[in-house]
């Protein structure tokens, strides 16, 4: 045997395991007298063996989607994009590093390619209502070609308008239309100036209209002359007046009937003019658009506008030649209301559905908005701009919840459009210093949403929302939950390679070899908290995976290597380290009393887990507890200062109910008990610390001291069945670094939960630690087990007569809470035969 | 004929842009006289003439107004006459004066009571001799300038302190462009040519001779005189036009067709013989019309 081992070594190196062998006879555990073995170091921490994960080095490795191991919720995604109706949208549960995002975006991608284009969208006027812009669709690719074509017939138009406006042939037929007009009205009012000359009667122009004064060798007679004429030729004179001014008040009341039909001949010259030009321009366009018969009604109404409006063109020859050369379309007046303003435009008819992600969900990026105008005036439809319901429309949009409702109003109006099947664009966001929202000053036609919403969402807020929103379940039927763990197994080790390999090429880092994946697995394993899984959040395994290739580049290694991960490891925990250091310094200098050594009465080492930021570890705290004589009551004292959360609370009640159901069948617990968490200042929760409080408690009942280089987690049932706890890792490992700085006995270890066994990943020193037997971690079931490791006396079971045994922990537990019972009897007798006493006493 | 304009620091004479009190205004007319005080680096008399005549009928008891509409009519006060006047002298003045501004040329606004031949006589005698009167209104057919009170016949008999007088029809649109002077006496040729330059350095064009010659069997001979004459002046755009075949409508189509910013003519030649003529050769063309004696 001794022969063969050697041969063994030299032939090959020893497994873990093998050497684990060794270790454990060589240096077998602490031993305990009574009470369960401690664990052996094999069980404290499942090594992965990079040999049999098959690859050198990542760079051998084919990529993974990010949905490796996610098939139940790749199942939900693909049924909820392929129900049609509209309020089957999905949403995605996982933690927020779960890498759900681009894993989600590249299943979608792959989903959306094969699915057909959806239309494009353009806003155009409405020459009905410019108030209410159209909204019209074309098959996709097509709108753009609209857009350009409608400006380039523009920028033809607003050349050759001017120039036919200018042209002779148009300003003569003008010219004659305006002297009909002018020689008509001028030629009636000289015959009347003529007609008062000869009577001599001025027809003067006064600073409102016309005058009719005397005239005497053609002057105006002057009033006092005028005066001094004797009356019958002053009669004579007015009387000849104002029948003059009857002739001139008809002449002129006659002059916008004439105008009106000088106004509509000048209408028709223009639109003749004009539609030819406009014909012209638009004919090619108006017949490649023929098949779509809404367009070619848009096209219709612009050729008809552009013909009633032509008179706009009408400016002098000599500017329009200056005019046509700087005209631009899109900022002159008179065009920009024929352009088309293409909202969503699908460049490549075969691109498939798209897939877009609302990076910033508010209210107007996800519904779109309206510019304001920029020189006063009002926004015309131009201003519409498309947010991403519009660009995801036929397809799929992301969006991460928490983004979603931290953004006012942009829930709220996401579910408007989910629930209307459109999508209406809003005003602006408010602007101004009051925070006033501008009034409405358009109304697009809404545009009808097809589209399937894909919300990303953490387990918490999902709770939130589901709890807060009942529209919530109407419009998001279809749940995706992502798993944050991976089983282990060979294939799913495997999977998680490729995964480690998609971060390398995601990130752009160097190949990683099989060595430092093994290294990462066994850490995602200890952030599962789960020996027998893999985390597979990606974020977080991207984090370590990059400061690694950070670490290796130091090192200028051109692959990263285990060394590379576990300096990764130990950097981000020193950084981060500042608070855990601290406080075990305040233990080793004994400012935070913690024994290590020795045994007392009613006093413990309970585990609690601290939790800062990415900081977690373990912290030890002693628990005190004593008893009285009283009227069965527990107080928990973090409870009483409001220390103590209500999970914490809920385990000391368990605790009393445990204590009540075991012995107090027979007598009443006359007992008063306290507990408390020696100096802890803050808040305490969780019922991990539970079964070391009974413990504690039993200790003070039963007057046997507690083994105090041993410390405890677990929590407990009403039968003494010690639970699982969360974080055990870093609750053994804090007990362990305060037992490393005060030097390990070999005597010390820590008592957990038997279900715990299953989820230790320890750190490497602790497991060496054990290895080598200077520390120990015991697995315990029932509190009973407990209380014989850290009294070194039987607990004690109860016979048939339902009694323990007197020189057992519960015997003498039962035998002094009888002694307090009694004592309580007598107490009560006493004070019944007092003076003063019972009822009628008074 | 001289068409020169004195200029500001001569004291000589200026730019009477004159108002009338109907407050109507062609707004080529006010370009006209920026661009010719402009070019002469002159500066603008804005006069406003309260035509006393009016003020005249105002007293008559049965004198009445008539809105331009026809519809309406009120009894006329000299009181509110005045106020009316008022306002349009006063928004008037304004505007001319905010334009000048803007053109930096110098402007001074007055507001006189009186019959305006007479009052344009007094206001070019201050500064004489060289002022050129602008009609702030425009022409009309028949009475030309009659309408606002004094017709051009009496002006150009009255006003002695004038170099000429610029109109404008409703239809000038333009005061920039080519400037051509038309001459039909030799001795005219270079005085007529020195203004058109000197103005076409205000139209942003150049500078037109167009010499109207009713006899056919002198146009050669005078073209060659003119060209001799024109020595010092090479390049000039120079053109005869032989009367016989042309009337003043086809050569104001001509000019029209040739987008002239200013046309300088002589009042009471072939072009304008009467001034009933004036107002329908003012209509034809896009820009303003300069009559110089």
């Amino acid at each position: 045997m001794f022969f063969k081992r050697l041969t063994k070594t030299k032939s090959a190196p020893a497994t873990p395991a093998e050497i684990e062998q060794r270790l454990e006879k060589a240096s077998p555990a602490p031993e305990v007298k009574v009470g369960p073995r401690p664990l052996p170091a094999a069980e404290l921490r499942r090594t992965v063996d990079s040999k049999t994960l098959g690859f050198t080095t990542t760079a051998n490795l084919d990529v993974a989607t990010g949905l490796a191991g996610q098939e139940r919720a790749l199942a939900a995604i693909d049924f909820g994009l392929s129900m049609r109706a509209r309020d089957f949208n999905i949403f995605v549960v996982g933690p927020p590093t779960s890498g759900k995002s681009a894993a989600v975006r590249a299943h979608l991608a792959k989903i959306a390619a094969a699915s057909q284009t959806p239309t494009d969208w353009v806003y155009v006027n409405n020459f009905d209502d410019p108030r209410r812009p159209r909204a019209l669709s074309l098959p996709a690719g097509r709108a753009e070609g609209l857009a350009q074509g409608v400006l380039a017939a523009l920028r033809e138009m607003a050349a050759s308008l001017p120039t036919a406006f200018g042209s002779e042939d148009y300003r003569a037929r003008r010219r004659a239309i305006e002297e009909e007009f002018r020689a008509g009205q001028e030629d009636a009012l000289d015959a009347l100036n003529a007609r008062a000359a000869q009577q001599n009667i001025a027809v003067l122009r006064t600073p409102l209209g016309f005058g009719m004064a005397p005239m005497h060798d053609g002057k105006v007679v002057r009033p006092e002359v005028f005066n001094q004429l004797p009356e019958a030729m002053r009669r004579d004179v007015e009387k000849r007046i104002t029948a003059l001014q009857t002739e001139l008040e008809a002449i002129l009341a006659s002059a916008p009937k004439a105008d009106k039909r000088r106004r509509q001949q000048l209408a028709e010259l223009n639109e003749e003019t004009a539609r030819h030009v406009v014909e012209e321009a638009l004919d090619a366009l108006s017949a490649s658009f023929a098949d779509l018969p809404e367009v070619a009604s848009f096209l219709a109404d612009i050729e008809k506008d552009l013909v009633a409006s032509s008179a706009l063109f009408a400016i002098p020859e000599a500017e329009a030649k200056t005019v046509a050369a700087q005209i631009d379309p899109a900022q002159d007046a008179r065009l920009r209301r024929y352009l088309v303003n293409v909202v969503v435009s699908h460049k490549n008819a075969k691109a498939g559905a798209p897939v877009c992600e609302a990076s910033d969900p508010t209210l107007t990026s996800l519904a779109g908005w309206i510019e304001p105008a920029t020189q006063g005036g009002a926004a015309d439809f131009l201003a519409i701009r498309p947010g991403a319901l519009h660009r995801a429309n036929g397809g799929a949009l992301m969006i991460e919840a928490r983004r979603l409702f931290a953004s006012p109003r942009a829930w709220e109006g996401l579910k408007r459009a989910l629930e209307a099947g459109e999508v209406r664009v809003e005003v602006s966001e408010p602007t101004t210093a009051s925070g006033a929202t501008p009034v409405p000053t358009l109304e697009p036609e809404p545009i009808p949403l097809a589209i399937k919403i894909v919300l990303l969402v953490d387990p918490e807020l999902l709770a939130t929302i589901e709890q807060t929103d009942p529209d919530f379940a109407q419009l998001f039927k279809v749940q995706a939950d992502f798993d944050e763990t991976l089983g282990r197994s060979a294939d799913n080790d495997r999977i998680f390679a490729r995964l480690v390999a998609t971060i390398v090429e995601t990130h752009g880092l160097k190949p990683i070899d099989a060595g430092g994946v093994a290294r990462l697995m066994e850490e995602a394993a200890r952030m599962a908290e789960d020996r027998d899984k893999l985390l597979i959040e990606t974020g977080r395994l991207a984090d370590i995976v990059r400061e690694a290739d950070y670490w290796a580049d130091g090192e200028n290694r051109k692959v990263t290597s285990a060394a590379d991960i576990t300096r990764a490891l130990t950097e981000r925990t020193r950084r981060t380290d500042r608070l855990r250091e601290h406080l075990q310094e305040s233990v080793a200098r004994g400012v935070v009393l913690v024994d290590t050594a020795g045994s007392k009465v009613g006093q413990i080492n309970a585990l609690s887990l601290v939790q800062k930021g990415q900081l977690s570890f373990g912290r030890p705290a002693r628990i005190t507890a004593r008893v009285h004589l009283g009227q069965g009551r527990v107080t928990d004292i973090e409870r009483e200062v409001e220390l103590g959360g209500p999970l914490h609370s809920k385990g000391v009640m368990i605790l009393w109910g445990y204590l009540a159901g075991r012995f107090a069948q027979d007598v009443p617990l006359a007992l008063a008990a306290t507990l408390v968490f020696e100096q802890s200042y803050d808040t305490i929760e969780g019922d991990s610390a539970s079964a070391a409080e009974l413990l504690a408690l039993l200790s003070a009942l039963a007057d046997a001291p507690l083994n105090q280089e041993i410390a405890v987690t677990g929590s407990i049932n009403q039968w003494g069945e010690v639970q699982a706890v969360g974080g055990v890792n870093e609750k053994i490992e804090g007990f362990f670094d305060i037992c490393a700085a005060r030097g390990l006995t070999r005597t010390q270890g820590v008592l957990i939960p038997e279900a715990n066994k299953q989820h230790l990943m320890l750190r490497e020193d602790v497991v060496a630690a054990v290895r080598e037997g200077r520390f120990a971690i015991y697995a315990i079931k029932t509190i009973d087990e407990g209380l014989a490791l850290l009294t070194g006396l039987e607990a004690g079971k109860a016979g048939a007569d339902g009694r323990f045994g007197a020189d057992t922990v519960n015997g003498r537990v039962e035998a002094r809470l009888k002694a307090f019972a009694e004592r309580a009897r007598s107490f009560a007798s006493s004070k019944a035969g007092a003076p003063g006493a019972g009822s009628g006493a008074a | 004929m001289i068409a020169h304009i004195a200029q500001a620091d001569e004291q000589r004479g200026r730019v009477v842009l004159w108002l009338g009190p109907t407050g109507e205004t062609q707004d080529t007319a006010l370009d006209a006289a920026l661009r010719l005080a402009h070019a002469f680096d002159s500066e603008i008399e804005c006069l406003f003439i309260e035509d006393r005549r009016l003020f005249d009928l105002a007293a008559l008891p049965f004198a009445r107004e008539i809105s331009l509409s026809g519809r309406r009519s009120r009894a006329m006060s000299p009181e509110a006459l005045a106020r009316d006047m008022q306002a349009h002298a006063a928004a008037l003045q304004r505007r001319v004066l905010a334009r000048a501004r803007v053109a930096d040329v110098k402007a001074q606004a007055r507001v006189v009571r009186a019959e305006p031949a007479q009052a344009l006589a007094e206001v070019c005698a201050e500064n004489g001799p060289w002022n050129v009167v602008t009609v702030g209104g425009a022409v009309r057919n028949g009475t030309a300038t009659g309408h606002m009170g004094a017709g051009l016949a009496e002006l150009f008999q009255s006003v002695h302190a004038t170099t000429g007088i610029v109109v404008a029809g409703p239809q000038a649109q333009h005061a920039c462009g080519p400037v051509i002077a038309v001459v039909e006496e030799l001795d005219r040729v270079v005085p007529m040519l020195r203004a058109a330059e000197r103005i076409a350095t205000a139209t942003g064009g150049d500078a037109r001779l167009w010499l109207l010659e009713h006899d056919q069997a002198r146009q050669d001979w005078i073209e060659g005189q003119i060209r001799l004459a024109l020595g010092n002046y090479p390049g000039i755009n120079f053109d005869v036009l032989d009367m016989s075949v042309h009337t003043p409508r086809s050569i104001a189509q001509m000019m029209r067709r040739a987008g002239a910013g200013f046309v300088i003519t002589r009042f009471g030649g072939t072009l304008t013989p009467r001034e009933q003529d004036v107002a329908p050769f003012a209509e034809m063309l896009e820009g303003p019309l300069f009559l110089v004696r």
